[in-house]
């Protein structure tokens, strides 16, 4: 799984739940999953919110990461990680440290 | 749980695959006012799913911007969905979600409130036992000693 990227100024939160969106559509489409079937996977009556997620306008809920990182295929905690740094990068920050610059890419 | 599977609206008088009609936006339009205050929707998007079916994002205030409702349509249903992919109502008029939202948003709003008022009657009682327990210890020595 390849390391997030993230700007070096400071992105806003929308900006950072876009890219945990485009992340996530990654991930579905390596996993070969359409929306539906991930919806399927993870019990979900609708497909909308995979893609509301997707689209950057939600989040993947802390309590259904690991059935999304399971569906997905990737660590639970690899997976919880990768959207941390998403949600709250000064969090993960002071976890796992600073995360490589796009520059640094 | 199965996902539904919807087949793709026919009718030519509606709306093209993933977009919206004049007529659903001006409901929709309405559907942000009504969740402005309850919600804080302040703003709006639309989008497409990957199926081709459209949605309609109510956003809070700048920056975060964060979602506080969705909109979608697949086939002949509309599904209102909280900001975290909750399903709170699906309907064939999007007219009667507009109306009932509102007081879907305030009956979710309502649960924490019963929620802290059960705590808040489990916490006097708690305190009642700790300030009656002593008293009815210093009356069964009273007896005792009578």
């Amino acid at each position: 799984m390849s390391a997030p990227i993230h700007f070096s100024r400071g992105p806003s939160s929308k900006d950072l739940r876009k890219q945990a969106g485009t992340w996530l559509k990654q991930r579905r489409q390596a996993a070969g999953l359409s929306q539906i079937r991930l919806a399927q996977k993870l019990g979900l009556k609708y497909y909308t919110f995979i893609s509301q997620v997707e689209n950057g306008f939600g989040r993947v809920p802390s309590d259904s990461m690991e059935a999304w990182a399971t569906a997905l295929g990737v660590p639970p905690s690899e997976f919880a990680r990768c959207l941390l740094s998403y949600y709250d990068p000064d969090l993960h920050r002071l976890l796992f440290g600073p995360l490589p610059t796009s520059s640094e890419n | 749980m199965a996902v539904l599977p919807f087949k793709r609206r026919t009718n030519p008088c509606s709306a093209a695959p993933g977009s919206w009609t004049v007529e659903e936006l001006a409901e929709l339009q309405r559907l942000v006012g009504a969740l402005s205050r309850i919600r804080g929707a302040r703003s709006w998007h639309p989008a497409i799913t990957e199926e081709g079916d459209p949605q309609f994002y109510l956003l809070g205030a700048e920056p975060e911007q964060r979602c506080v409702a969705s909109v979608s349509r697949l086939d002949r249903f509309y599904i209102l969905e909280d900001g975290e992919g909750r399903v709170l109502a699906e309907r064939a008029s999007l007219a009667d979600l507009v109306n009932e939202a509102g007081s879907l948003f305030r009956v979710r709003r309502g649960l924490p409130f019963t929620a802290r008022l059960a705590l808040v009657v489990c916490a006097a009682r708690s305190l009642l036992n700790d300030k009656l327990a002593p008293l009815e210890e210093s009356f069964e020595l009273l007896a005792i000693f009578v």
